[in-house]
């Protein structure tokens, strides 16, 4: 091989690794659960009167604590765990007599909570 | 890891196919029976000429009603590239002889250089990517729509939106209308890659992709820097000044690393296609050879069917270039124009340009055509963005050292070209013209005029995006300044310098700190944090949400001011370019031009308003997405909306 082709092969090589080395990056940021630290909650079902929420887990939590209050008063509470990654559905029972009063959901870790809510 | 693998060897295989292949065998067929080339050129214009390819056989096949789909694609680039082969093979095996091709030959010490700053450039572009490679720009996002948009039907998009119509004091969203924003060839490159590799748009291979066109336009520039200085010793150490203007020093202001990530996909693209229809302008008329002519017609079809921008700098650079080499030599313009006119009179030439008419109005017509666009950009400019740069905008645009360099190399080139006019008055030959003078003049005054001066013209387009396009010929300048102060010799092969010992140490020192300082300086301050990814994944994970939940007939509110790479939101959903509709940076509403209606502004920012309400219900908005800590407060007030999503970033809303 002669020594031009040497050098060339030695930058396209180069430049292979740093597209590698980029696409692979950009493989763990786009990845939910790689090295990051963050939960969303939402309705199962947003548009109908169903309570029943989702955790989606993407962070080291693994206990989570929900509240619901209606009209502000708190109704009912639990825990639940939720790993890295997982989705973790809560099925809440209809409840009565709700009717024109705004349900409240708070999801809490020892770190942060989050809230939704219907105005039924 | 393993599915990481698979989908690299996609990758690569897919670039090979649509980047590559039909363009070097295309290349390589011509240059067996024309030796026109060098392996250099060889291999960059492969690059340049496989997008053509691609592009036109994607087209023809849109054109004919055939699915666009990995198969369609591979067979029939693959029949190409087999043809182009074929013949290559069959008939012409004999390379002939082309004068010029064996000029450019390089030592062991240039090749290393030049492999060593091209080494540099991708460093320093790797360097800020890993940061900014997820995709999040607006730019890609926009682009990125209508590539899925391929990808999904198989077939060559039309470009259209649906707009926010007011009639009285009705909202109503219009039908699909027209939009010229887009050209086809910013898009069918990436959807062929992304049909052939399998890999999603949302993913890295738009910012590898556009990263391999830069790295391929330096070296397109660097090709064509060696041609336009074919007659000068020096012509490798200005090429590689050049490279080393262009490629590690400033390697991350626009045009380069920020416009990769940004997805600035038409200029990217432009900034290879230009540089190469302009070399093949330069051979064409310097050799007086129709082939070439022919190539540079290809390259600039190549270019319009690309980026419109780009495509209206190089025709009115390329016609000052003419004004300026029929003005320089007044006496014998009819001369010139009896030669041109020969060769553009030929029959390769006109059966070209018969076939690209053919081409334009039976398989494909770019949109700024049908769309009439043309007519935005010709008259007075309206916009503050349009109205010319201050000369400090401009040389912040172009970097400093290389605009000073290219001010002193202007000077001296205009130097020459007045010697070498004077010394032919009466002894004109057709031979001795410094073409190289003229194009560099023309492209140089033609962004000149359009960045500082506009109005002169009359062209009404963004002047900082035409100040980008000066970095490629200024940086020539600068290094054939930079040559011809410290190591041009005399024609006697005897080292007689501009700059002579003592002087030449210190001022060669100095000279290259001031380029390093800047250069690098420009540099680490770009190095700066982009946007979180758990950010960005949050806007994703909020529009995968939404895409799961909207039924037939809803209408999304999103927010461009606040909510990170929000444009990728319509990615996800693929329900319209202008899907969802969403509150843009607030000047947009005010410069009288950008946006007619007010809904998108208000619906956000007072959603309680009559008029606001009027919107919601006008255009059937029942989802709002907007940021959790400045827009949430409003909503929340409001007992219609229930807050049915929440993450760090956003919230969405559902209007009951």
């Amino acid at each position: 091989m002669t020594y031009a082709k040497k050098v060339i092969l030695a930058l396209a090589l180069f430049f292979l690794g740093c597209l590698f080395y980029l696409a692979y990056t950009q493989q763990q940021q786009q990845d939910y659960n790689y090295g990051k630290s963050w939960w969303s909650i939402y309705f199962a079902d947003p548009r109908t009167n169903d309570l029943s929420f989702i955790i989606e887990n993407h962070s080291s939590e693994k206990n989570f604590h929900w509240e619901i209050s209606v009209d502000k008063n708190p109704l009912s509470q639990g825990d639940t765990t939720a790993g890295l990654g997982e989705k973790k559905k809560i099925t809440v029972k209809a409840l009565q007599d709700i009717a024109g009063k705004k349900i409240n959901l708070k999801i809490s870790t020892p770190k942060s909570s989050k809230e939704i809510y219907k105005n039924l | 890891m393993f599915s990481f693998i698979f989908s690299q060897f996609a990758f690569y295989f897919s670039l090979l196919v649509v980047l590559f292949w039909p363009g070097y065998f295309l290349t390589r067929m011509l240059n067996a029976k024309f030796g026109f080339f060098t392996k250099l050129e060889e291999t960059v214009l492969s690059v340049g000429f496989s997008i053509f390819v691609s592009n036109s056989l994607m087209l023809i096949l849109g054109a004919l009603q055939i699915s666009l789909t990995r198969w369609s694609l591979l067979l029939t680039i693959g029949f190409f590239s087999l043809l182009c082969f074929l013949l290559e093979k069959i008939f012409f095996q004999k390379k002939p002889n082309y004068p010029g091709t064996d000029s450019l030959i390089f030592s062991k010490k240039q090749i290393l250089l030049t492999c060593l700053i091209l080494g540099l450039a991708i460093f320093f572009r790797t360097l800020y990517l890993k940061d900014s490679i997820l995709p999040s720009a607006t730019d890609l996002g926009h682009h990125m729509y209508w590539t899925n948009l391929i990808v999904q039907k198989g077939e060559i998009p039309n470009y259209q939106q649906k707009n926010i119509l007011t009639s009285g004091a009705t909202y109503t969203i219009s039908e699909p209308q027209n939009i010229s924003d887009f050209i086809i060839g910013e898009h069918l490159i990436f959807a062929a890659v992304a049909l052939i590799s399998g890999l999603s748009v949302i993913s890295y291979f738009p910012a590898l992709v556009l990263f391999i066109i830069n790295i391929f336009s330096l070296l397109a520039i660097f090709i064509l820097t060696l041609r336009l200085f074919e007659k000068n010793k020096e012509r490798v150490t200005i090429a590689i000044f050049t490279l080393f203007l262009l490629g590690p020093l400033f390697a991350i202001t626009p045009p380069q690393a920020k416009f990769i990530s940004g997805g600035v996909v038409g200029n990217i693209i432009g900034n290879l296609l230009l540089p190469l229809a302009l070399y093949f302008f330069l051979r064409a008329v310097r050799e007086k050879n129709k082939v070439l002519l022919v190539l540079a017609l290809v390259s600039t079809m190549n270019l319009f069917y690309t980026h419109h921008l780009t495509a209206f700098l190089f025709t009115l650079s390329l016609l000052l270039s003419i004004l300026l080499v029929l003005i320089f030599n007044f006496k014998n313009a009819l001369v010139l124009l009896k030669i041109w006119s020969k060769m553009l009179f030929s029959l390769p030439v006109m059966g070209s340009l018969l076939l690209m008419l053919i081409f334009a109005f039976t398989v494909y017509t770019p949109t700024y055509i049908t769309n009439q666009a043309i007519k935005t950009v010709v008259g007075a400019p309206k916009k503050i963005e349009h109205t010319g740069l201050t000369l400090t905008q401009f040389k912040d645009a172009l970097g400093e050292p290389r605009l000073a360099l290219a001010v002193v190399g202007i000077l001296i080139l205009g130097y020459l070209l007045i010697k070498k006019t004077r010394s032919r008055k009466n002894n004109f030959t057709y031979e001795q013209l410094p073409f190289q003078l003229f194009i560099l003049a023309g492209w140089i005054g033609i962004i000149t005029i359009i960045s500082l001066f506009p109005q002169l013209i009359k062209i009404g387009i963004p002047s900082a995006r035409v100040a980008n396009y000066g970095t490629y010929p200024f940086s020539i300048t600068a290094s054939f300044c930079l040559v011809a102060l410290f190591f041009q010799t005399n024609k006697h092969e005897k080292h007689q310098l501009f700059i002579k010992a003592p002087l030449f140490f210190y001022t060669l020192s100095l000279t290259v700190a001031y380029l390093l300082t800047a250069g690098f300086f420009d540099n680490v301050a770009n190095l700066t944090q982009t946007t979180a990814p758990k950010v960005i994944n949050q806007t994703f994970n909020a529009s995968q949400f939404l895409a799961s939940k909207l039924a037939p007939g809803d209408q999304v509110e999103s927010d461009h001011i606040y909510i990170k790479a929000d444009a990728w939101t319509k990615v996800f959903l693929m329900q319209d370019y202008n899907f969802p509709l969403y509150r843009a940076n607030l000047e947009r509403y005010e410069n009288g031009i950008d946006r007619n209606e007010k809904c998108t502004l208000n619906m956000l920012s007072n959603p309680s308003a009559p008029d606001s309400q009027k919107c919601f219900t006008d255009l059937n908005v029942n989802f709002v997405m907007v940021n959790s800590k400045n827009d949430a407060v409003q909503f929340q007030k409001n007992s219609a909306f229930w807050q049915i999503y929440a993450n760090d970033e956003i919230n969405i809303y559902l209007r009951k």
